[in-house]
């Protein structure tokens, strides 16, 4: 376990701790997010990617992919540049209608070779701003919880990872 | 067909005013990366500020490829005083490449008995010789090669086949792919001059905005032994990248060889 409050300044760590030894690959991955409420005159839905980037910023894991005309893809920069650019549309299960303000959460059990991973959110809004917020972790972890707080486009980001439960 | 003519006629002035001292010229997409199928409009102008257009330029010279070779026809072509401007359909996934380049355009100057002023023609070069009056004294030919380019992408990039005719200065994609630069990462692009390395050779970046500053903000790079120039972005933004090469030649009838090469691209925030 490499994360400290030195790797990462901008994050808020609520709780982080081991309780196993001997952990596997397999574990619980969930990601809740605030799209906040934007009082503006013209308001739409934003865009979300939630993914995984390993450690050579690689896409290895798409957890969400809420939007609509392809037009706008690409102004989901981060997302669209790492792979996005690249990919089939739509993901079963991952790709869904963008969300009114709210918030959400969305979990996966990624097989992932043990590694530095990054948790990647990214909203963009039409005649709105841009916000990315990424939270680097390390696979396998027993139980892991990272609360970041976004500025604008995105209201607070948890992820969280709980080993898998078996009986 | 006047039009034509003229629009020609400024692009020899623009050309004769000397490789270092032309206008620059530049192809101006209002998209570089596409996540759907568009219309691209593209500006063609002669300028001295980056992107203000100025002196629209002649269409004839242009061509567009798209991503499996095909040539595509320009659309709602406009030749303007100002700007020349088309679209493009951008329906097919892959890189796009829009060149305009033309064959070599050939200039002459001679002096003539009695008159002080130097005299200068252009046209081609069984034109000229033929042109020259027997008594002019220092015939002096010398010949232009031009190519200005810009790309476009749909979806994921792909790299556009070399263009068959290697001859005059080009720009090779082989590190960067010019619709993939992003201001946290360096850029590499390789030229050539006949197919061959252009070592030591110097490329300009200029980025979007001069007019609306005192200092115009180029670099200066300086391409390595394999003719690969490393760019490190100031910022996002809109970028022309110039390159100009002068040569005395020694064989035949030419006495100079101009060679000018100019790409559009745009970097993206990371």
């Amino acid at each position: 376990m490499k994360l400290t409050l030195t790797t990462l300044p901008r994050l808020t760590i609520a709780a982080l701790s081991l309780l196993l030894c001997g952990a596997t690959a397999a574990a619980d991955l969930t990601v809740e997010f605030t799209i906040p409420e934007i009082d503006t005159a013209e308001y739409h839905r934003p865009y979300i990617a939630v993914w995984i980037e390993d450690g050579q910023r690689r896409q290895v894991s798409q957890l969400a992919l809420w939007l609509e005309q392809e037009k706008w893809h690409r102004d989901l920069r981060s997302w669209w540049r790492r792979g996005g650019s690249k990919m089939a549309l739509p993901l079963d299960g991952v790709s869904g209608a963008t969300r009114k303000p709210g918030n959400y959460s969305v979990s996966s059990s990624p097989s992932l070779p043990a590694g530095a991973y990054t948790l990647n959110v990214e909203a963009v809004r039409e005649v709105g701003g841009r916000e990315h917020i990424k939270i680097p972790f390390d696979w396998p972890t027993d139980r892991l919880l990272i609360v970041e707080q976004g500025s604008s486009e995105l209201g607070e980001v948890t992820l969280t990872i709980t080993a898998e439960s078996t009986p | 067909m006047i039009h034509v003519h003229h629009t020609l006629l400024l692009l020899a002035a623009l050309l004769l005013s000397s490789a270092s001292h032309a206008h620059k010229r530049w192809l101006l997409p209002t998209d570089f990366a596409l996540s759907d199928a568009e219309t691209v409009t593209v500006d063609f102008t002669a300028s001295n500020n980056i992107f203000y257009v100025d002196k629209g330029m002649p269409l004839e010279i242009v061509t567009v490829t798209g991503p499996q070779g095909e040539d595509i026809p320009l659309a709602n072509a406009t030749q303007g005083d100002r700007r020349s401007s088309f679209d493009i359909p951008v329906d097919v996934p892959g890189t796009y490449r829009i060149a305009a380049g033309g064959p070599p355009m050939y200039f002459v100057s001679y002096q003539l008995p009695g008159q002080a002023e130097l005299q200068h023609a252009r046209g081609s070069l069984q034109q000229l010789k033929a042109g020259v009056p027997a008594a002019a004294t220092e015939v002096k030919f010398a010949e232009s090669h031009s190519l200005i380019e810009s790309y476009i992408t749909l979806g994921a990039q792909t790299t556009p086949a070399r263009p068959e005719d290697s001859s005059g200065l080009q720009m090779r994609i082989s590190q960067s792919h010019p619709n993939a630069l992003y201001s946290d990462e360096e850029a590499q692009f390789r030229f050539e001059l006949d197919g061959e390395p252009a070592a030591g050779l110097t490329v300009t970046v200029q980025p979007d905005g001069s007019r609306y500053r005192d200092d115009p903000l180029e670099l200066g790079l300086v391409t390595d032994d394999d003719g690969t120039v490393t760019i490190e972005w100031p910022g996002p933004g809109r970028y022309l990248l110039e390159a100009g090469l002068e040569q005395t030649a020694g064989d035949g009838d030419i006495a100079r060889r101009y060679y000018s090469y100019f790409l559009t691209v745009e970097v993206l925030a990371p």
